[in-house]
């Protein structure tokens, strides 16, 4: 694909589409830049994950958003760690604004783009430092 | 059991409504601590009005023990007239088939003994279908939100189409976003309602 070929300029924008979704193919996810990386503590969160038998030693969300210049991508999951310091991605996914679509601009679908934002935090940086404690604390940028 | 109803004021059984304010008092300003307008012990605002069209729920007791707030956005909202910075720079929707939903929950108050976790989300999900089902009766096809960082965790793992506005914001020192709700065939299914026509159709 030419990068001035109409479905390029589309799909690596930023723009809204009428929907609210922010369309773009997962290279240009990718190659996209979170200045905005922030993770936090919610204990709330941690009682929820202990009654679902997830034995979590802390819990807490993460938030990435791209430049303030609106509209804003915004991605965010729920984290837990165990006793011995490894963290996960909690139950419930990767939440976003995002819908990815194929270069020729086809919708992938919800559970799709799930799954590939999983395959693009798999290669990110993102737990949490030394969780601080205290509920809604906010952890620092990352 | 939960008995679920739904209408504007002036369809509501005699007392209800007023029984629904002191449970909104008892949800928002005595547990949550929203910073919200009161007035003898009981919760309403401005949104409140002959036109809204609530959704409460009630336990064997016929205690009121949910309630959901929906507004058609064509009128005056809250999130467009209170927090329209949540909408990541967009404007904020108005149009005859998005309904913004608000005052959603399912919180139990002095309930004795305790409900369980399978409980709380049965009653999640049976309330969030009464919604769906209130909102698509008036011609909806799309909801319109905003909610702390959890709700939008279980919408998902309920399997709901729900997808984030923007970034959230600090609003009373909590993270909050705005969703959308989407009440498509995924949603219907997930909430256990009857599919679309055209879905229905193709198989």
């Amino acid at each position: 694909m030419s990068p001035s070929s109409p479905s390029c300029m589309i799909f690596t924008d930023t723009k809204r589409s009428l929907d609210g979704y922010i369309r773009m193919t997962f290279d240009a996810l990718s190659n996209l830049n979170f200045p905005s990386k922030l993770a936090w503590q919610d204990e709330g969160l941690q009682q929820d994950l202990i009654v679902d038998d997830i034995p979590a030693s802390c819990a807490g969300y993460c938030e990435w958003a791209t430049e303030e210049a609106a509209p804003q991508i915004s991605i965010g999951w729920a984290w837990f760690s165990l006793a011995d310091g490894r963290t996960f991605v909690a139950p419930g996914g990767m939440s976003s604004n995002v819908m990815l679509v194929t270069q020729a601009g086809y919708d992938l679908g919800m559970h799709k783009t799930n799954e590939l934002l999983h395959a693009w935090l798999a290669r990110e940086s993102w737990q949490p430092a030394e969780p601080a404690s205290g509920a809604g604390q906010v952890l620092g940028h990352l | 059991m939960l008995t679920v109803v739904s209408g504007i004021k002036s369809q509501l059984a005699p007392g209800l409504e007023l029984e629904l304010a002191a449970y909104r008092y008892e949800v928002f300003i005595q547990t949550l601590h929203w910073q919200l307008p009161v007035e003898n012990g009981l919760e309403r605002d401005q949104f409140d009005r002959p036109d809204t069209l609530y959704v409460i729920a009630r336990d064997v007791r016929q205690v009121v023990c949910g309630c959901a707030r929906l507004l058609p956005t064509t009128q005056a909202y809250l999130l467009d007239e209170v927090f329209p910075g949540l909408m990541n720079g967009a404007p904020a929707p108005h149009a005859s088939d998005v309904w913004e939903l608000s005052r959603f929950s399912t919180k139990a108050t002095g309930e004795t003994p305790a409900i369980s976790r399978e409980e709380a989300r049965r009653r999640f999900c049976v309330l969030f279908a009464a919604v769906a089902e209130a909102a698509i009766g008036q011609g909806a096809t799309r909801l319109i939100t905003f909610t702390a960082m959890g709700v939008e965790r279980i919408l998902r793992s309920i399997g709901m189409h729900a997808h984030r506005v923007g970034p959230p914001q600090l609003i009373d020192g909590e993270p909050v976003l705005a969703l959308w709700i989407e009440l498509d065939d995924q949603t219907r299914q997930a909430l256990h309602l009857p599919l679309t026509e055209s879905s229905a159709l193709s198989h």
